[in-house]
This record gives C-alpha cells, structure tokens and sequence, in this order.
C-alpha cells in the first residue's frame, strides 16, 4: 500500500490565484486519498516553484512537473534536448493572451521555476521488498527520505543555511540556461516498505532542517496532517501559525507526503 | 535586523525620486555637446520608473509592491508627473505602469539564440520629457519630501525603509546638506530611509558607482552628493556583490554619469533567479 497527499498553502496577502507552485504525480486520481498502487510501472511525482519575479511563472512550473511525470528527465542533457519543446508549450499560450506594454518586456524575460522529481520503482517479487528511488532536482525543492523516525536522506540541499533567494531555476528564456546546467542534480537510493517521502518546496523544507539541526523531528508534525480527517485547511491554519511565529519564510507551500 | 522587511502589497514600500529641472540642465553632458543633462535625466527617470513597473508586473497585471513619486525642482518645486498623474504626489506603481504620457518605439539588439544579435523593436514607455529651467533649489525640495515621507512613515510604520533616489548636476542654489541629514534621519520599524544620488555631470570622467571613498571623485558638487548619501546597508551590498559591483563595506548608494537601475534589482520581493539578469 502506498498513500500520497498533498497540502498547498499560499503567500501570507495572496490567494490561491495566486499561488505559483505546482505538483503532479501518477499515484492517485485526487489528493489525501490512499490508493492500491499498480507495481508493474514506477510512480512519479514532481513538484516545482515558480520564481515570483517572473511572470507566467505558474504556468512554466505546471509544464515542468507534467513533463517530468509523462516522461522523467534522467540528465542534464536530457532536459537541455527537451526544454526547446517546453519553452514553445509555454510561449505558444502566452501568445494566446492580449498583453500591455509591462507585461510584454516580462514575458521576454522568460518564466523561471525550480523542479524536483522523484520515482520510485518497485521489486517484481512483491511490494513489502521496498525497491529503488531515483530523483533529479533544479533548484531548491527538496526531497526528504524518513524511515524508522530517523531522517535518512536530504536532497539536494542538505542544510538550512544552503537556502538562499537566488537559486538558478530553469527558463523558458532558452539563453538564460546556459548557467543552469551544471546545477542539474541527480541522486538514487533504497526504500523499504514504511518510508515516508516528502517533496516541499523551499519555505517549507527550510523550516523542516532547521527542525532537524535542533534536534527536533518536523516529520512528525507534517505526517499528522496525512492521517485521515485532516486536510487542506488545518494545514493552512498551521501554516499562518508558524509564519506568525516567524518559523517559516513567507512564500507559496507546497508539501507532497508519501508513505510506502 | 534592519533592512529585512517583506516588501509586498500588504506592506508596500515608496521610492521618491528628486529630479533636477534647473536651468544648467541645459548644458552638455559627459563632454558631448550635443547631448543635454536634462536629455540623460529624462533617459534615466523613464528607465527606473520602466523597471520598477517590470519588477511588479505579473501575469494578471501590476502588483503594487511600491508606491512612487516624483518631485521636479527648478522653476518650481513638487510633483512633476503629467497627464492624470498630475498633482499627484504619491502613486502605486499599477497607476504609473497604465499612465505613461506615451509609449515610443526603439530598437534593441537581442542575442538569436543561434549565435547571432538581432535587432527587436520594444516598446519604451515615456513619462518625462527633458526641462531645464531658472535655479536649482535642492533644499526646498528635499524639505517637501521630507514632508510627503514622514506621511508615508505614519501609514506604513514597518515597511522597507523608503528610497530617495536624487537626480543632479550637484549645482544647487541653496544648501541642502541639513536636510538631507534630516531626511537620512527618518525611519521605519526597518531602518532608515536612504537616500542615494545619482550625479549627471557635464564634465568627461568615467563613471563611478557606489563609492566607498571620494578618491574617484572629480570635483566639488559629487563630493557634496556623496556626502550626502546613504551607506548601502548589509543586505543592498550582498545583492550589489551578486551584480558584480565591487563592495568593500562602507560603499554609499552615489553614483556619478551613470544610472542606478540595478538598486531596483537589489530589492528583494521573492525568488529573484541567479539565470535572470
């Protein structure tokens, strides 16, 4: 059995309209529902943040996290030979809009966001075997492996202070790639049957090492939220808590939770 | 710490610019007799109002991250803006970004993409027009903008502290120094206001930004604007190191026969990626 859920919250002053993250995975047809999983074929999820000083970021994020899910990029190569294709999705909608003279000279600028991937593939003997995890990240989403109540692994940054307001983020400005592709990261590993993953995008994963580096275990916390009877809006209430208490960054929140 | 708060529609911060309409506007500027100060002012108030409104531009529209005004000081002395901006001291920036007197076209060479530079035509918006007329009264201007800030101060308590961006030929007719002190004296719950310079000289130098001494500095009237200019604090220099400016720790935001449209990328309104530049 494998459940997946996933919490959203925006910006503190923004709607969801507003809301410039994205996530997509192959698991369930909607969110905060445990389903059979089918393990023939891998899982994938993929979450990525769109930068705010961009426009039609949204957009650009949502193509990323598609892309990946239908066909996962296995390099930086592989991503550099795709992103002409993404970046022509992305420019042919905006071509679609009537746009004023402000947001022409941005859309020239190009949309930016960060992307993180995961798949998980599974023993052909049986489930309970665990099997193997590959990932590949841009940027500053991040991906964390938890089992046993120990925190195994942290990718692809490893401590708080890493965090910082300029990442290198994928364009749909094809020139403006040039700088990211040695920033394209891969890792793999092992699951066993009762990990937990969470996929969160920045603010949030900076909250969750800094848990981490003063000893607490924020796992605890979030996998709170994936039991039954919790939902969105509790974690929002939680959100605007700790922002309150000035714990976490005031940006968009993404948190994808899968238990295996 | 100081200079950290969040800039964003909830708590927007102001940018006030101070532009010189004196009469020695007139004159050449860098050495080149064909072109005017006032020419270069107007290229370098279009440019930063262009940017600022870049910088809130979403795809839904303009976010009002920051309020902007513009105080002329020459013949007279308050706000310059035309149009239905007119008398309006403080704007939002979607107001700005909707209501330039007109929208020019020029042209700008952009990389292919294949290995070759193209030309593109962009559309240049236009809010002022080059005046040069009678004195240069710095100090009342900047007495009116201490005005209009403390109103500011009292409505948005813990905003970024406000930017006072001064664009001059350094000749004032009466002596601001006392209160551009009074003016860096202001603050919010966040810091000080700063104020910066930009100095538009009609002698032929080569461009100096964001000093940390006078050594560079050829004559009189930029060493009273740099005197009269704010240190970058902390987190301005890291985001000037990141643009590639020299920062030794003490460096004051004057510059001189140059523009200042990269202070607007050191403001931080979210992820700002290291690719876009």
């Amino acid at each position: 059995m494998i459940s997946l859920h996933c919490f959203t919250y925006p910006k503190r002053g923004n709607t969801m309209n507003d809301y410039e993250d994205a996530f997509f995975y192959t698991i369930n047809k909607s969110a905060s529902q445990k389903s059979p999983i089918n393990t023939d074929s891998p899982y994938r999820i993929a979450i990525a943040d769109g930068a705010t000083e961009s426009s039609f970021a949204a957009e650009w994020a949502w193509l990323l996290v598609h892309e990946y899910v239908n066909n996962p990029f296995t390099s930086a190569k592989d991503i550099q030979n795709r992103i002409q294709d993404l970046s022509n999705q992305w420019n042919d909608y905006i071509k679609t809009k009537k746009l004023a003279w402000y947001a022409e000279e941005k859309v020239s600028t190009g949309a930016f966001s960060t992307v993180l991937g995961l798949e998980l593939k599974f023993q052909a003997s049986s489930f309970a075997n665990g099997g193997l995890w590959s990932a590949i990240a841009v940027g500053d989403s991040c991906l964390f492996q938890v089992r046993r109540n120990s925190l195994v692994y942290a990718f692809p940054i490893e401590k708080s202070q890493e965090f910082n307001n300029s990442p290198a983020l994928i364009s749909s400005n094809l020139e403006r790639n040039v700088p990211v592709w040695t920033h394209v990261l891969l890792r793999s590993g092992e699951w066993k049957s009762g990990d937990e993953f969470y996929l969160l995008t920045d603010a949030i994963a900076a909250w969750f090492l800094n848990e981490c580096e003063k000893g607490l275990r924020p796992w605890q916390t979030l996998i709170k939220f994936s039991q039954d009877g919790e939902d969105n809006i509790t974690f929002g209430k939680w959100i605007d808590s700790i922002r309150a208490q000035s714990k976490l960054k005031n940006d968009d929140v993404t948190c994808i939770i899968i238990t295996v | 710490m100081a200079y950290t708060a969040e800039i964003s529609r909830v708590n927007p911060t102001c940018f006030l610019f101070l532009i010189d309409q004196s009469g020695s506007m007139e004159d050449g500027w860098a050495g080149d007799k064909n072109r005017k100060k006032a020419d270069e002012l107007a290229l370098i108030i279009n440019r930063l109002l262009q940017n600022l409104v870049i910088k809130c531009a979403k795809a839904d529209g303009i976010r009002d991250y920051f309020y902007v005004g513009v105080l002329g000081y020459g013949a007279r002395v308050g706000p310059a803006f035309s149009g239905s901006l007119r008398l309006k001291e403080l704007v939002p920036i979607s107001e700005i970004a909707k209501n330039p007197a007109r929208l020019e076209e020029r042209v700008k060479r952009v990389d292919d993409g294949a290995g070759g530079i193209i030309n593109q035509k962009v559309k240049f918006p236009i809010w002022f027009d080059p005046v040069a007329d009678n004195g240069t009264p710095m100090s009342e201007v900047f007495a009116e903008a201490e005005r209009i800030l403390k109103q500011w101060l009292s409505r948005f308590p813990n905003c970024f502290p406000p930017i006072v961006i001064n664009i001059t030929d350094g000749e004032p007719t009466t002596n601001p120094s006392g209160n551009a002190t009074r003016i860096r004296s202001l603050s919010s719950s966040d810091g000080k206001i700063l104020l910066f310079n930009i100095h538009i000289s009609d002698k032929k130098a080569n461009p100096v930004m964001f000093p940390a001494g006078e050594k560079e500095l050829i004559d009189n009237y930029a060493k009273m604007l740099y005197s009269m200019s704010s240190e970058l604090p902390p987190h301005l220099q890291d985001a000037a190191k990141k643009q590639g400016y020299s920062i030794t720790g003490s460096n004051r935001g004057f510059v001189f026969n140059a523009d200042m449209t990269h202070v607007i990328d050191f403001l931080d309104i979210g992820t700002r990626p290291s690719n876009l530049r």
